[in-house]
């Protein structure tokens, strides 16, 4: 094992890492705002790689990774205005058993519009090829599933920090009543962050898709990584979305290098040791 | 300016609020004051829409207030300063005074709040306007929250027990800034459990005692009302 080795191994990493927290950081901040779990956000990322593989199939790739993320957000609005506003005074346990079911009910229409078998998504001329780093080749195209995720993460990370939005939206989750009685319509935010979340799963899903065969199962596989992801980063923080997707990224990968046969274990065990240390994560937001 | 009348009011099945009445009015400091749990802090919450009257009505600059939200109150010229305080702790004292001015400095016209006058007022937030929420002390948190509820320049200032927990001098600040803000004209609601702190600022006072108004008189009345002191203040 000699240092290529080593670096290719990093580089997936990092890629699995960044596309974990394209996912991550809309749910774990809907989750800050609004205490509610959406269990369908990886339903919503499947969604994105199908309404991408479609668009792109007769506009190409870039139409179709545009189109993903609208599309989407167009989606979670609806779903937002005719479901999860109706559900907001309702237990945590209704909002779990109703998003679970959203994940059936929209694995079916996943499979009603496009079938079973599995679609696959070209990686644009642009982007195809490998370019070679520390003596191995690696795809470009994984370069710009990083790149993508790094870009959200700077953009988010100014919005939250420097903007007056940013400013509400972190008020809200440290205390929506107060943020309320400041004359701050918490409720049209949450609707905000409701969409730019389903967003960024839907643009997730679309920059995933040319790395993996785009099947309706796709959103239930990378629910649990998505979850444990934003239960070690700590609820509501997006320091919390990367941290925890950078680990979860390196866990799994270096795992599987060093104890193939515990990897698929290690997760769960520093899952575990996290909620015993620090049972609210490493980074979750402040307010409570 | 704002009259409440005959409130009930409570949390889930448990009634706190069984009938509140009172008046405040413009340009005038009103006192609620009563023992602990007497319902005082649920008065302000239920006028701020926090919590859902079960009867009675607030009417505000004319208006029926009751059952809005709490950010359409809150629009109407009404700011809160609760009893918890409720620092933004992620949001520096800057950003946690810009939330409000910002998008209330259109309503002070010439004579409104500003952050420099803010600043002049209370130089210690300039001092402080780096540091986060939470890293500030009880005395410096109430500050801020007296700060960021003068920067929506309101027709009514609500106060919930300003100066609990503070120390003696930190209290007669916050005294002495009251006092400018009545002389400005500012109309005040103000729960205190302090009762000297309190009949020195106030005009007209409310007792509530066991979720009903039991007492109504001026400040000066109810100062000389021994009897009455006794049986609701405990003072
Ligand atoms: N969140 C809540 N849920 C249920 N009951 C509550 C809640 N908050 C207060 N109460 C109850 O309502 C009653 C009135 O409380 P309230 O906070 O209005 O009292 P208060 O007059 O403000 O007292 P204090 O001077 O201690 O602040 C008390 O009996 C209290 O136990
Ligand atoms: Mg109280």
């Amino acid at each position: 094992m000699d240092i290529s080795f080593w670096i290719l191994q990093l580089l997936n990493a990092l890629q699995l890492s960044m596309l974990l927290f394209l996912l991550s950081v809309g749910l774990t901040v809907i989750f800050g705002l609004m205490h509610f779990v959406n269990l369908a956000h990886g339903a919503l990322y499947a969604l994105g790689a199908y309404i991408a593989a479609s668009v792109a199939a007769s506009m190409g790739y870039w139409a179709g990774v545009l189109v993903a993320p609208f599309a989407v957000a167009v989606l979670g609005l609806i779903l937002y205005q005719f479901l999860i506003k109706r559900m907001r005074s309702s237990g945590p346990m209704a909002q779990v058993l109703v998003t679970f079911g959203l994940i059936f009910a929209l694995l079916d229409i996943t499979r009603l519009i496009w079938g079973d078998l599995a679609l696959a998504l070209d990686v644009p001329e642009l982007l195809a090829g490998r370019v070679s780093i520390g003596g191995i080749e690696y795809p470009v195209y994984r370069f710009f599933v990083m790149a993508v995720g790094l870009v959200a993460l700077v953009v988010l990370h100014l919005m939250l920090t420097k903007t007056q939005l940013g400013a509400m939206i972190r008020a809200g989750v440290d205390n929506d009543k107060m943020a309320a009685c400041l004359g701050i319509n918490v409720e049209r935010l949450f609707f905000l962050v409701f969409c730019v979340g389903c967003a960024l799963a839907g643009l997730a899903g679309a920059v995933a898709a040319p790395l993996l065969s785009v099947v309706p199962e796709m959103g239930v596989d990378i629910l649990i990584p998505t979850l444990i992801v934003i239960v070690i980063g700590g609820l509501g923080s997006l320091k919390g979305a990367i941290v925890g997707s950078l680990i979860y990224g390196f866990v799994q990968t270096f795992g599987a290098v060093f104890a193939p046969q515990l990897a698929s274990v290690m997760i769960y065990v520093l899952l575990a040791l996290v909620l015993v240390m620090r049972p609210s994560g490493l980074f979750p937001a402040k307010g409570g | 300016m704002l009259d409440i009348n005959e409130l009930q009011s409570g949390y889930g099945e448990t009634q706190v609020l069984f009938d509140v009445s009172l008046q405040v009015k413009p340009g005038r400091v009103h006192a609620i004051l009563g023992r602990n749990g007497a319902g005082k802090s649920t008065t302000l919450k239920t006028v701020m829409g926090l919590l859902k009257a079960k009867s009675g009505a607030v009417e505000f600059d004319g208006e029926q207030i009751s059952g809005r939200q709490p950010f359409k109150v809150a629009d109407m010229g009404i700011a809160y300063v609760p009893e918890t305080r409720d620092i933004f702790p992620s949001l520096t004292v800057l950003e946690n005074l810009e939330l409000t001015q910002r998008r209330f400095q259109h309503r002070g016209g010439d004579n409104g709040w500003t952050l420099e006058k803010i600043y002049e007022a209370f130089p210690r937030l300039k001092e402080r306007a780096g540091n986060y929420g939470d890293e500030l002390s009880g005395g410096e948190q109430q500050m801020l929250t007296i700060a960021r509820a003068l920067l929506m320049n309101p027709k009514l200032l609500i106060l919930d027990e300003p100066t609990e927990g503070l120390a003696p001098i930190i209290v007669k600040q916050i005294h002495k800034q009251l006092s400018v803000l009545k002389q400005q004209g500012l109309t005040i609601l103000l729960v205190e459990q302090n009762f000297g702190f309190a009949t020195s600022l106030a005009d007209d006072v409310s007792i509530i005692g066991k979720g009903q108004v039991v007492w109504r008189g001026s400040a000066n009345e109810i100062r000389e009302d021994k009897a009455t002191q006794h049986q609701w203040l405990g003072v």
